[in-house]
């Protein structure tokens, strides 16, 4: 059974939009600026969104209830992904969200409460669990029945991704509302400066000069959909979902392995999930953080898979910061533009290849024949993604 | 078909690597039983390790032992508030230490999927690797992604769930009027697979989940209507809601139902606890669990309404069925 996309939704540094993030991308034009949280004395550079909590709320007309950033910013992408779709009950849909903090940001003032002895807001704590973010994006358009999140690190979104394509091709589901959403928290920025993987100035992804990568903040949705489910609904695939799979790097929590074990696994599974060869790949929207560390590793993996006929490349990191959770689903957005556009995405801040690999990422928006693109997505436990999109 | 090969259960009840423990529950909510971690997991590991780790990788090495099993097809886990001991940590230090480096170990320990990932480096497994939070579904979700890839593929898998507990949980449970019972912490992990053989506890029939459904009692008969043989003979329901054990009675009225958080206490997952638990009764035949009498070992249903308008529903047959 296929899996096609018809809808798309993106909320990112880059755009509240999916025609701003693309029209962005088209300009080269990156989301990261100066960013500090007011209990912070040094700013840093991250991909923000410039709308506070109570703007969030306003442009989706919320007026009460909890609401951690980061189910706002799922609502957005959400919703955009929906459409005019309504809810029919001749089709089984499905809601699946991936978040790798839920509702920290409130978490972290109740904290501070506690910490300071301060009078403390327990109902900060409510939006707290994972399960909670995702439950209020589905309540707020009205789903119900299957809710699920996934928590895999920077992974998550992509599994997300992959897991309601299986439902749709095991016929367990005719379509799945599926995304990711993860806000900048002082946990994540602090956590990333603890491990000294985040750079104080621009991440500059494949480029021999890396240093660390940004942080940002969205969400990215895409609504899955059955043949059977498109015969109801109407609606005109974008593209199709082909391939994916899911890898163990079995290396070390955090850092991947100097082999790209795991990646290679992830791609090459891939490849034959979809039934392509390697050389039928378009362009692959690399994970790419900028972390020296991760590039390498990633560079040697798609070595391994792709030898010396490597596809255009390039990580959109640069623009957005890297999203956590919800990278995988901006990413993937931004794959099922790259072949509605035909295009392949240029990186920033590159000047030299990494002399282990020699490979130069793409690095000005160049349109090309794009029949399938690969995007990949990499975590912590070293939970390894690929997904493939193929135009229809 | 999806048969449990194995089940290891670590938790406030003398549950671990104790065949029959369905006979010997104490009643009493004591403190977490611990197996001697060295036994289990490696000992260079268990230092910096939380509980919630320790009772994974503990509960996951037994059960793969039991099940024959070196390396699993999948490791797919559920967690529903994740590892709380290294996010409060690495908190702590977000918020009370000014300028400087943080220690990374609390903020590398801290995302849900460590308990996955750190099983697959302790096995140097290379397969899919997941996991599900969503709160009070969390075990259920991580089990029906199993049942799924079961329908794909053959395979044995790895399947299970964990919560901590936390001295910072308590005052916000206590705030919401959430700790009518102890809050406790819990692990449970399962080998699953297709195939039903010699080493097979019991069968699992069907797992649906279910959230902001209009009326509980419309669900619990959709799902028996999809199940072949309605014969159900005992029914291990979470308990917490006074109400909805009433209509559980009134739906099943000579039926047995056991409430399983007065057995292991809440946790966000502890409804494994309680697949662990149907399974042990079905297995040995267990006639007398927690004062109440269970006639027949054919079949039972896990009901789980620990939170309000989300429903959880697993039916496990013996293998003998």
């Amino acid at each position: 059974m296929k899996v096609y996309v018809t809808g798309i939704g993106v909320v990112s540094a880059i755009g509240l939009t999916v025609e701003e993030n693309y029209h962005s991308l088209l300009n080269k034009k990156s989301g990261i600026t100066a960013f500090k949280f007011p209990e912070e004395q040094k700013s840093i550079q991250a991909g923000s969104i410039a709308k506070s909590n109570a703007e969030l709320k306003q442009m989706l007309s919320i007026t009460n209830g909890n609401f951690s950033r980061t189910s706002l910013l799922g609502i957005i992408a959400a919703e955009q992904a929906m459409g005019k779709n309504f809810h029919n009950k001749k089709l089984r849909t499905g809601f699946i969200s991936s978040t790798s903090v839920g509702g920290m940001d409130k978490t972290e003032k109740y904290y501070r409460q506690v910490l300071k002895n301060l009078p403390v807001d327990f109902n900060l704590t409510r939006t707290h669990d994972s399960g909670n973010t995702s439950e209020n994006i589905a309540a707020y358009l009205g789903f119900s029945g299957y809710i699920n999140t996934l928590s895999t690190a920077c992974s998550s979104a992509a599994n997300a991704i992959m897991l309601a394509a299986r439902m749709i091709e095991q016929g367990k589901m005719d379509r799945v509302l599926v995304g990711g959403t993860d806000p900048i928290t002082d946990f994540t920025i602090k956590g990333f400066q603890s491990l000294m993987i985040y750079d104080d100035e621009w991440c500059k992804p494949f480029d021999h000069n890396r240093n660390g990568l940004n942080l940002g903040e969205g969400a990215g949705f895409l609504l899955l959909e059955s043949d059977h489910s498109i015969n109801i609904s109407g609606n005109e695939p974008i593209c199709s979902l082909t391939g994916w799979h899911n890898a163990a790097d079995a290396y070390h929590q955090t850092a991947s392995s100097p082999d790209g074990k795991g990646a290679t696994i992830a791609m090459k599974n891939a490849l034959k999930k979809a039934g392509l060869g390697p050389k039928e790949i378009s362009y692959i929207n690399a994970h790419g953080t900028g972390t020296k560390n991760n590039d390498l590793s990633e560079s040697i993996a798609i070595k391994n898979v792709f030898g010396e006929s490597i596809p255009p490349f390039s990580s959109t990191k640069a623009y957005t910061g890297h999203t956590l959770a919800a990278a995988g689903a901006i990413e993937a957005v931004y794959s099922v533009l790259a072949i509605k556009n035909q295009i392949h995405f240029a990186g920033l801040n590159y000047n030299d290849p990494l002399e282990e690999t020699l490979m130069h990422p793409v690095t000005e928006p160049t349109k090309a024949v794009t029949k399938h693109v690969m995007s990949n997505s990499f975590g912590f436990g070293g939970n390894n993604s690929s997904l493939i999109f193929s135009g229809i | 078909m999806y048969c449990i090969q194995s089940a290891s259960t670590i938790s406030h009840q003398p549950s671990f690597a104790s065949k029959g423990f369905s006979s010997n529950l104490s009643k009493e909510i004591e403190s977490l039983i611990k197996p001697d971690y060295k036994e289990y997991v490696p000992p260079a590991l268990i230092r910096r390790m939380s509980e919630i780790l320790r009772m994974s990788v503990a509960c996951s090495n037994l059960a793969l032992k039991e099940a024959g099993i070196e390396q699993p097809d999948a490791i797919i886990t559920g967690t529903g508030l994740g590892c709380l001991y290294d996010t409060e940590k690495f908190l702590n230090n977000v918020i009370t230490i000014e300028g400087g480096l943080l220690p990374p170990t609390s903020f590398i320990q801290s995302t849900h999927n460590t308990i996955a990932g750190q099983i697959s480096l302790v096995l140097g497994n290379h397969q899919y690797n997941m996991t599900h939070t969503q709160n009070s579904l969390s075990f259920e979700h991580a089990l029906l992604d199993t049942m799924l890839m079961l329908d794909e593929k053959n395979g044995n898998i790895l399947i299970g769930s964990a919560d901590e507990d936390i001295e910072a949980l308590h005052p916000i449970a206590a705030h919401f009027k959430l700790n009518s019972l102890p809050l406790t912490s819990g692990a449970s992990f399962f080998v699953l697979s297709k195939n039903k053989n010699e080493k097979t506890l019991a069968v699992i029939e069907a797992c649906h989940t279910s959230a902001f459904y209009s009326s509980l009692e419309n669900e619990i008969k959709d799902f028996m209507s999809t199940s072949t043989d309605k014969q159900i003979d005992f029914i291990l329901n979470d308990g917490r809601n006074k109400d909805i054990t009433r209509l559980i009675e009134t739906l099943f009225p000579d039926k047995c139902v056991i409430n399983y958080s007065e057995i292991c206490g809440l946790y966000a997952t502890n409804s494994a606890f309680a697949m662990h638990l149907a399974t042990d009764i079905i297995c040995n035949k267990t006639k007398q669990v927690y004062g109440k009498t269970i006639a027949n070992h054919k079949r039972a249903l896990i009901i789980n309404t620990l939170l309000p308008a989300r429903a959880g529903f697993i039916m496990i047959k013996s293998n003998e069925a």
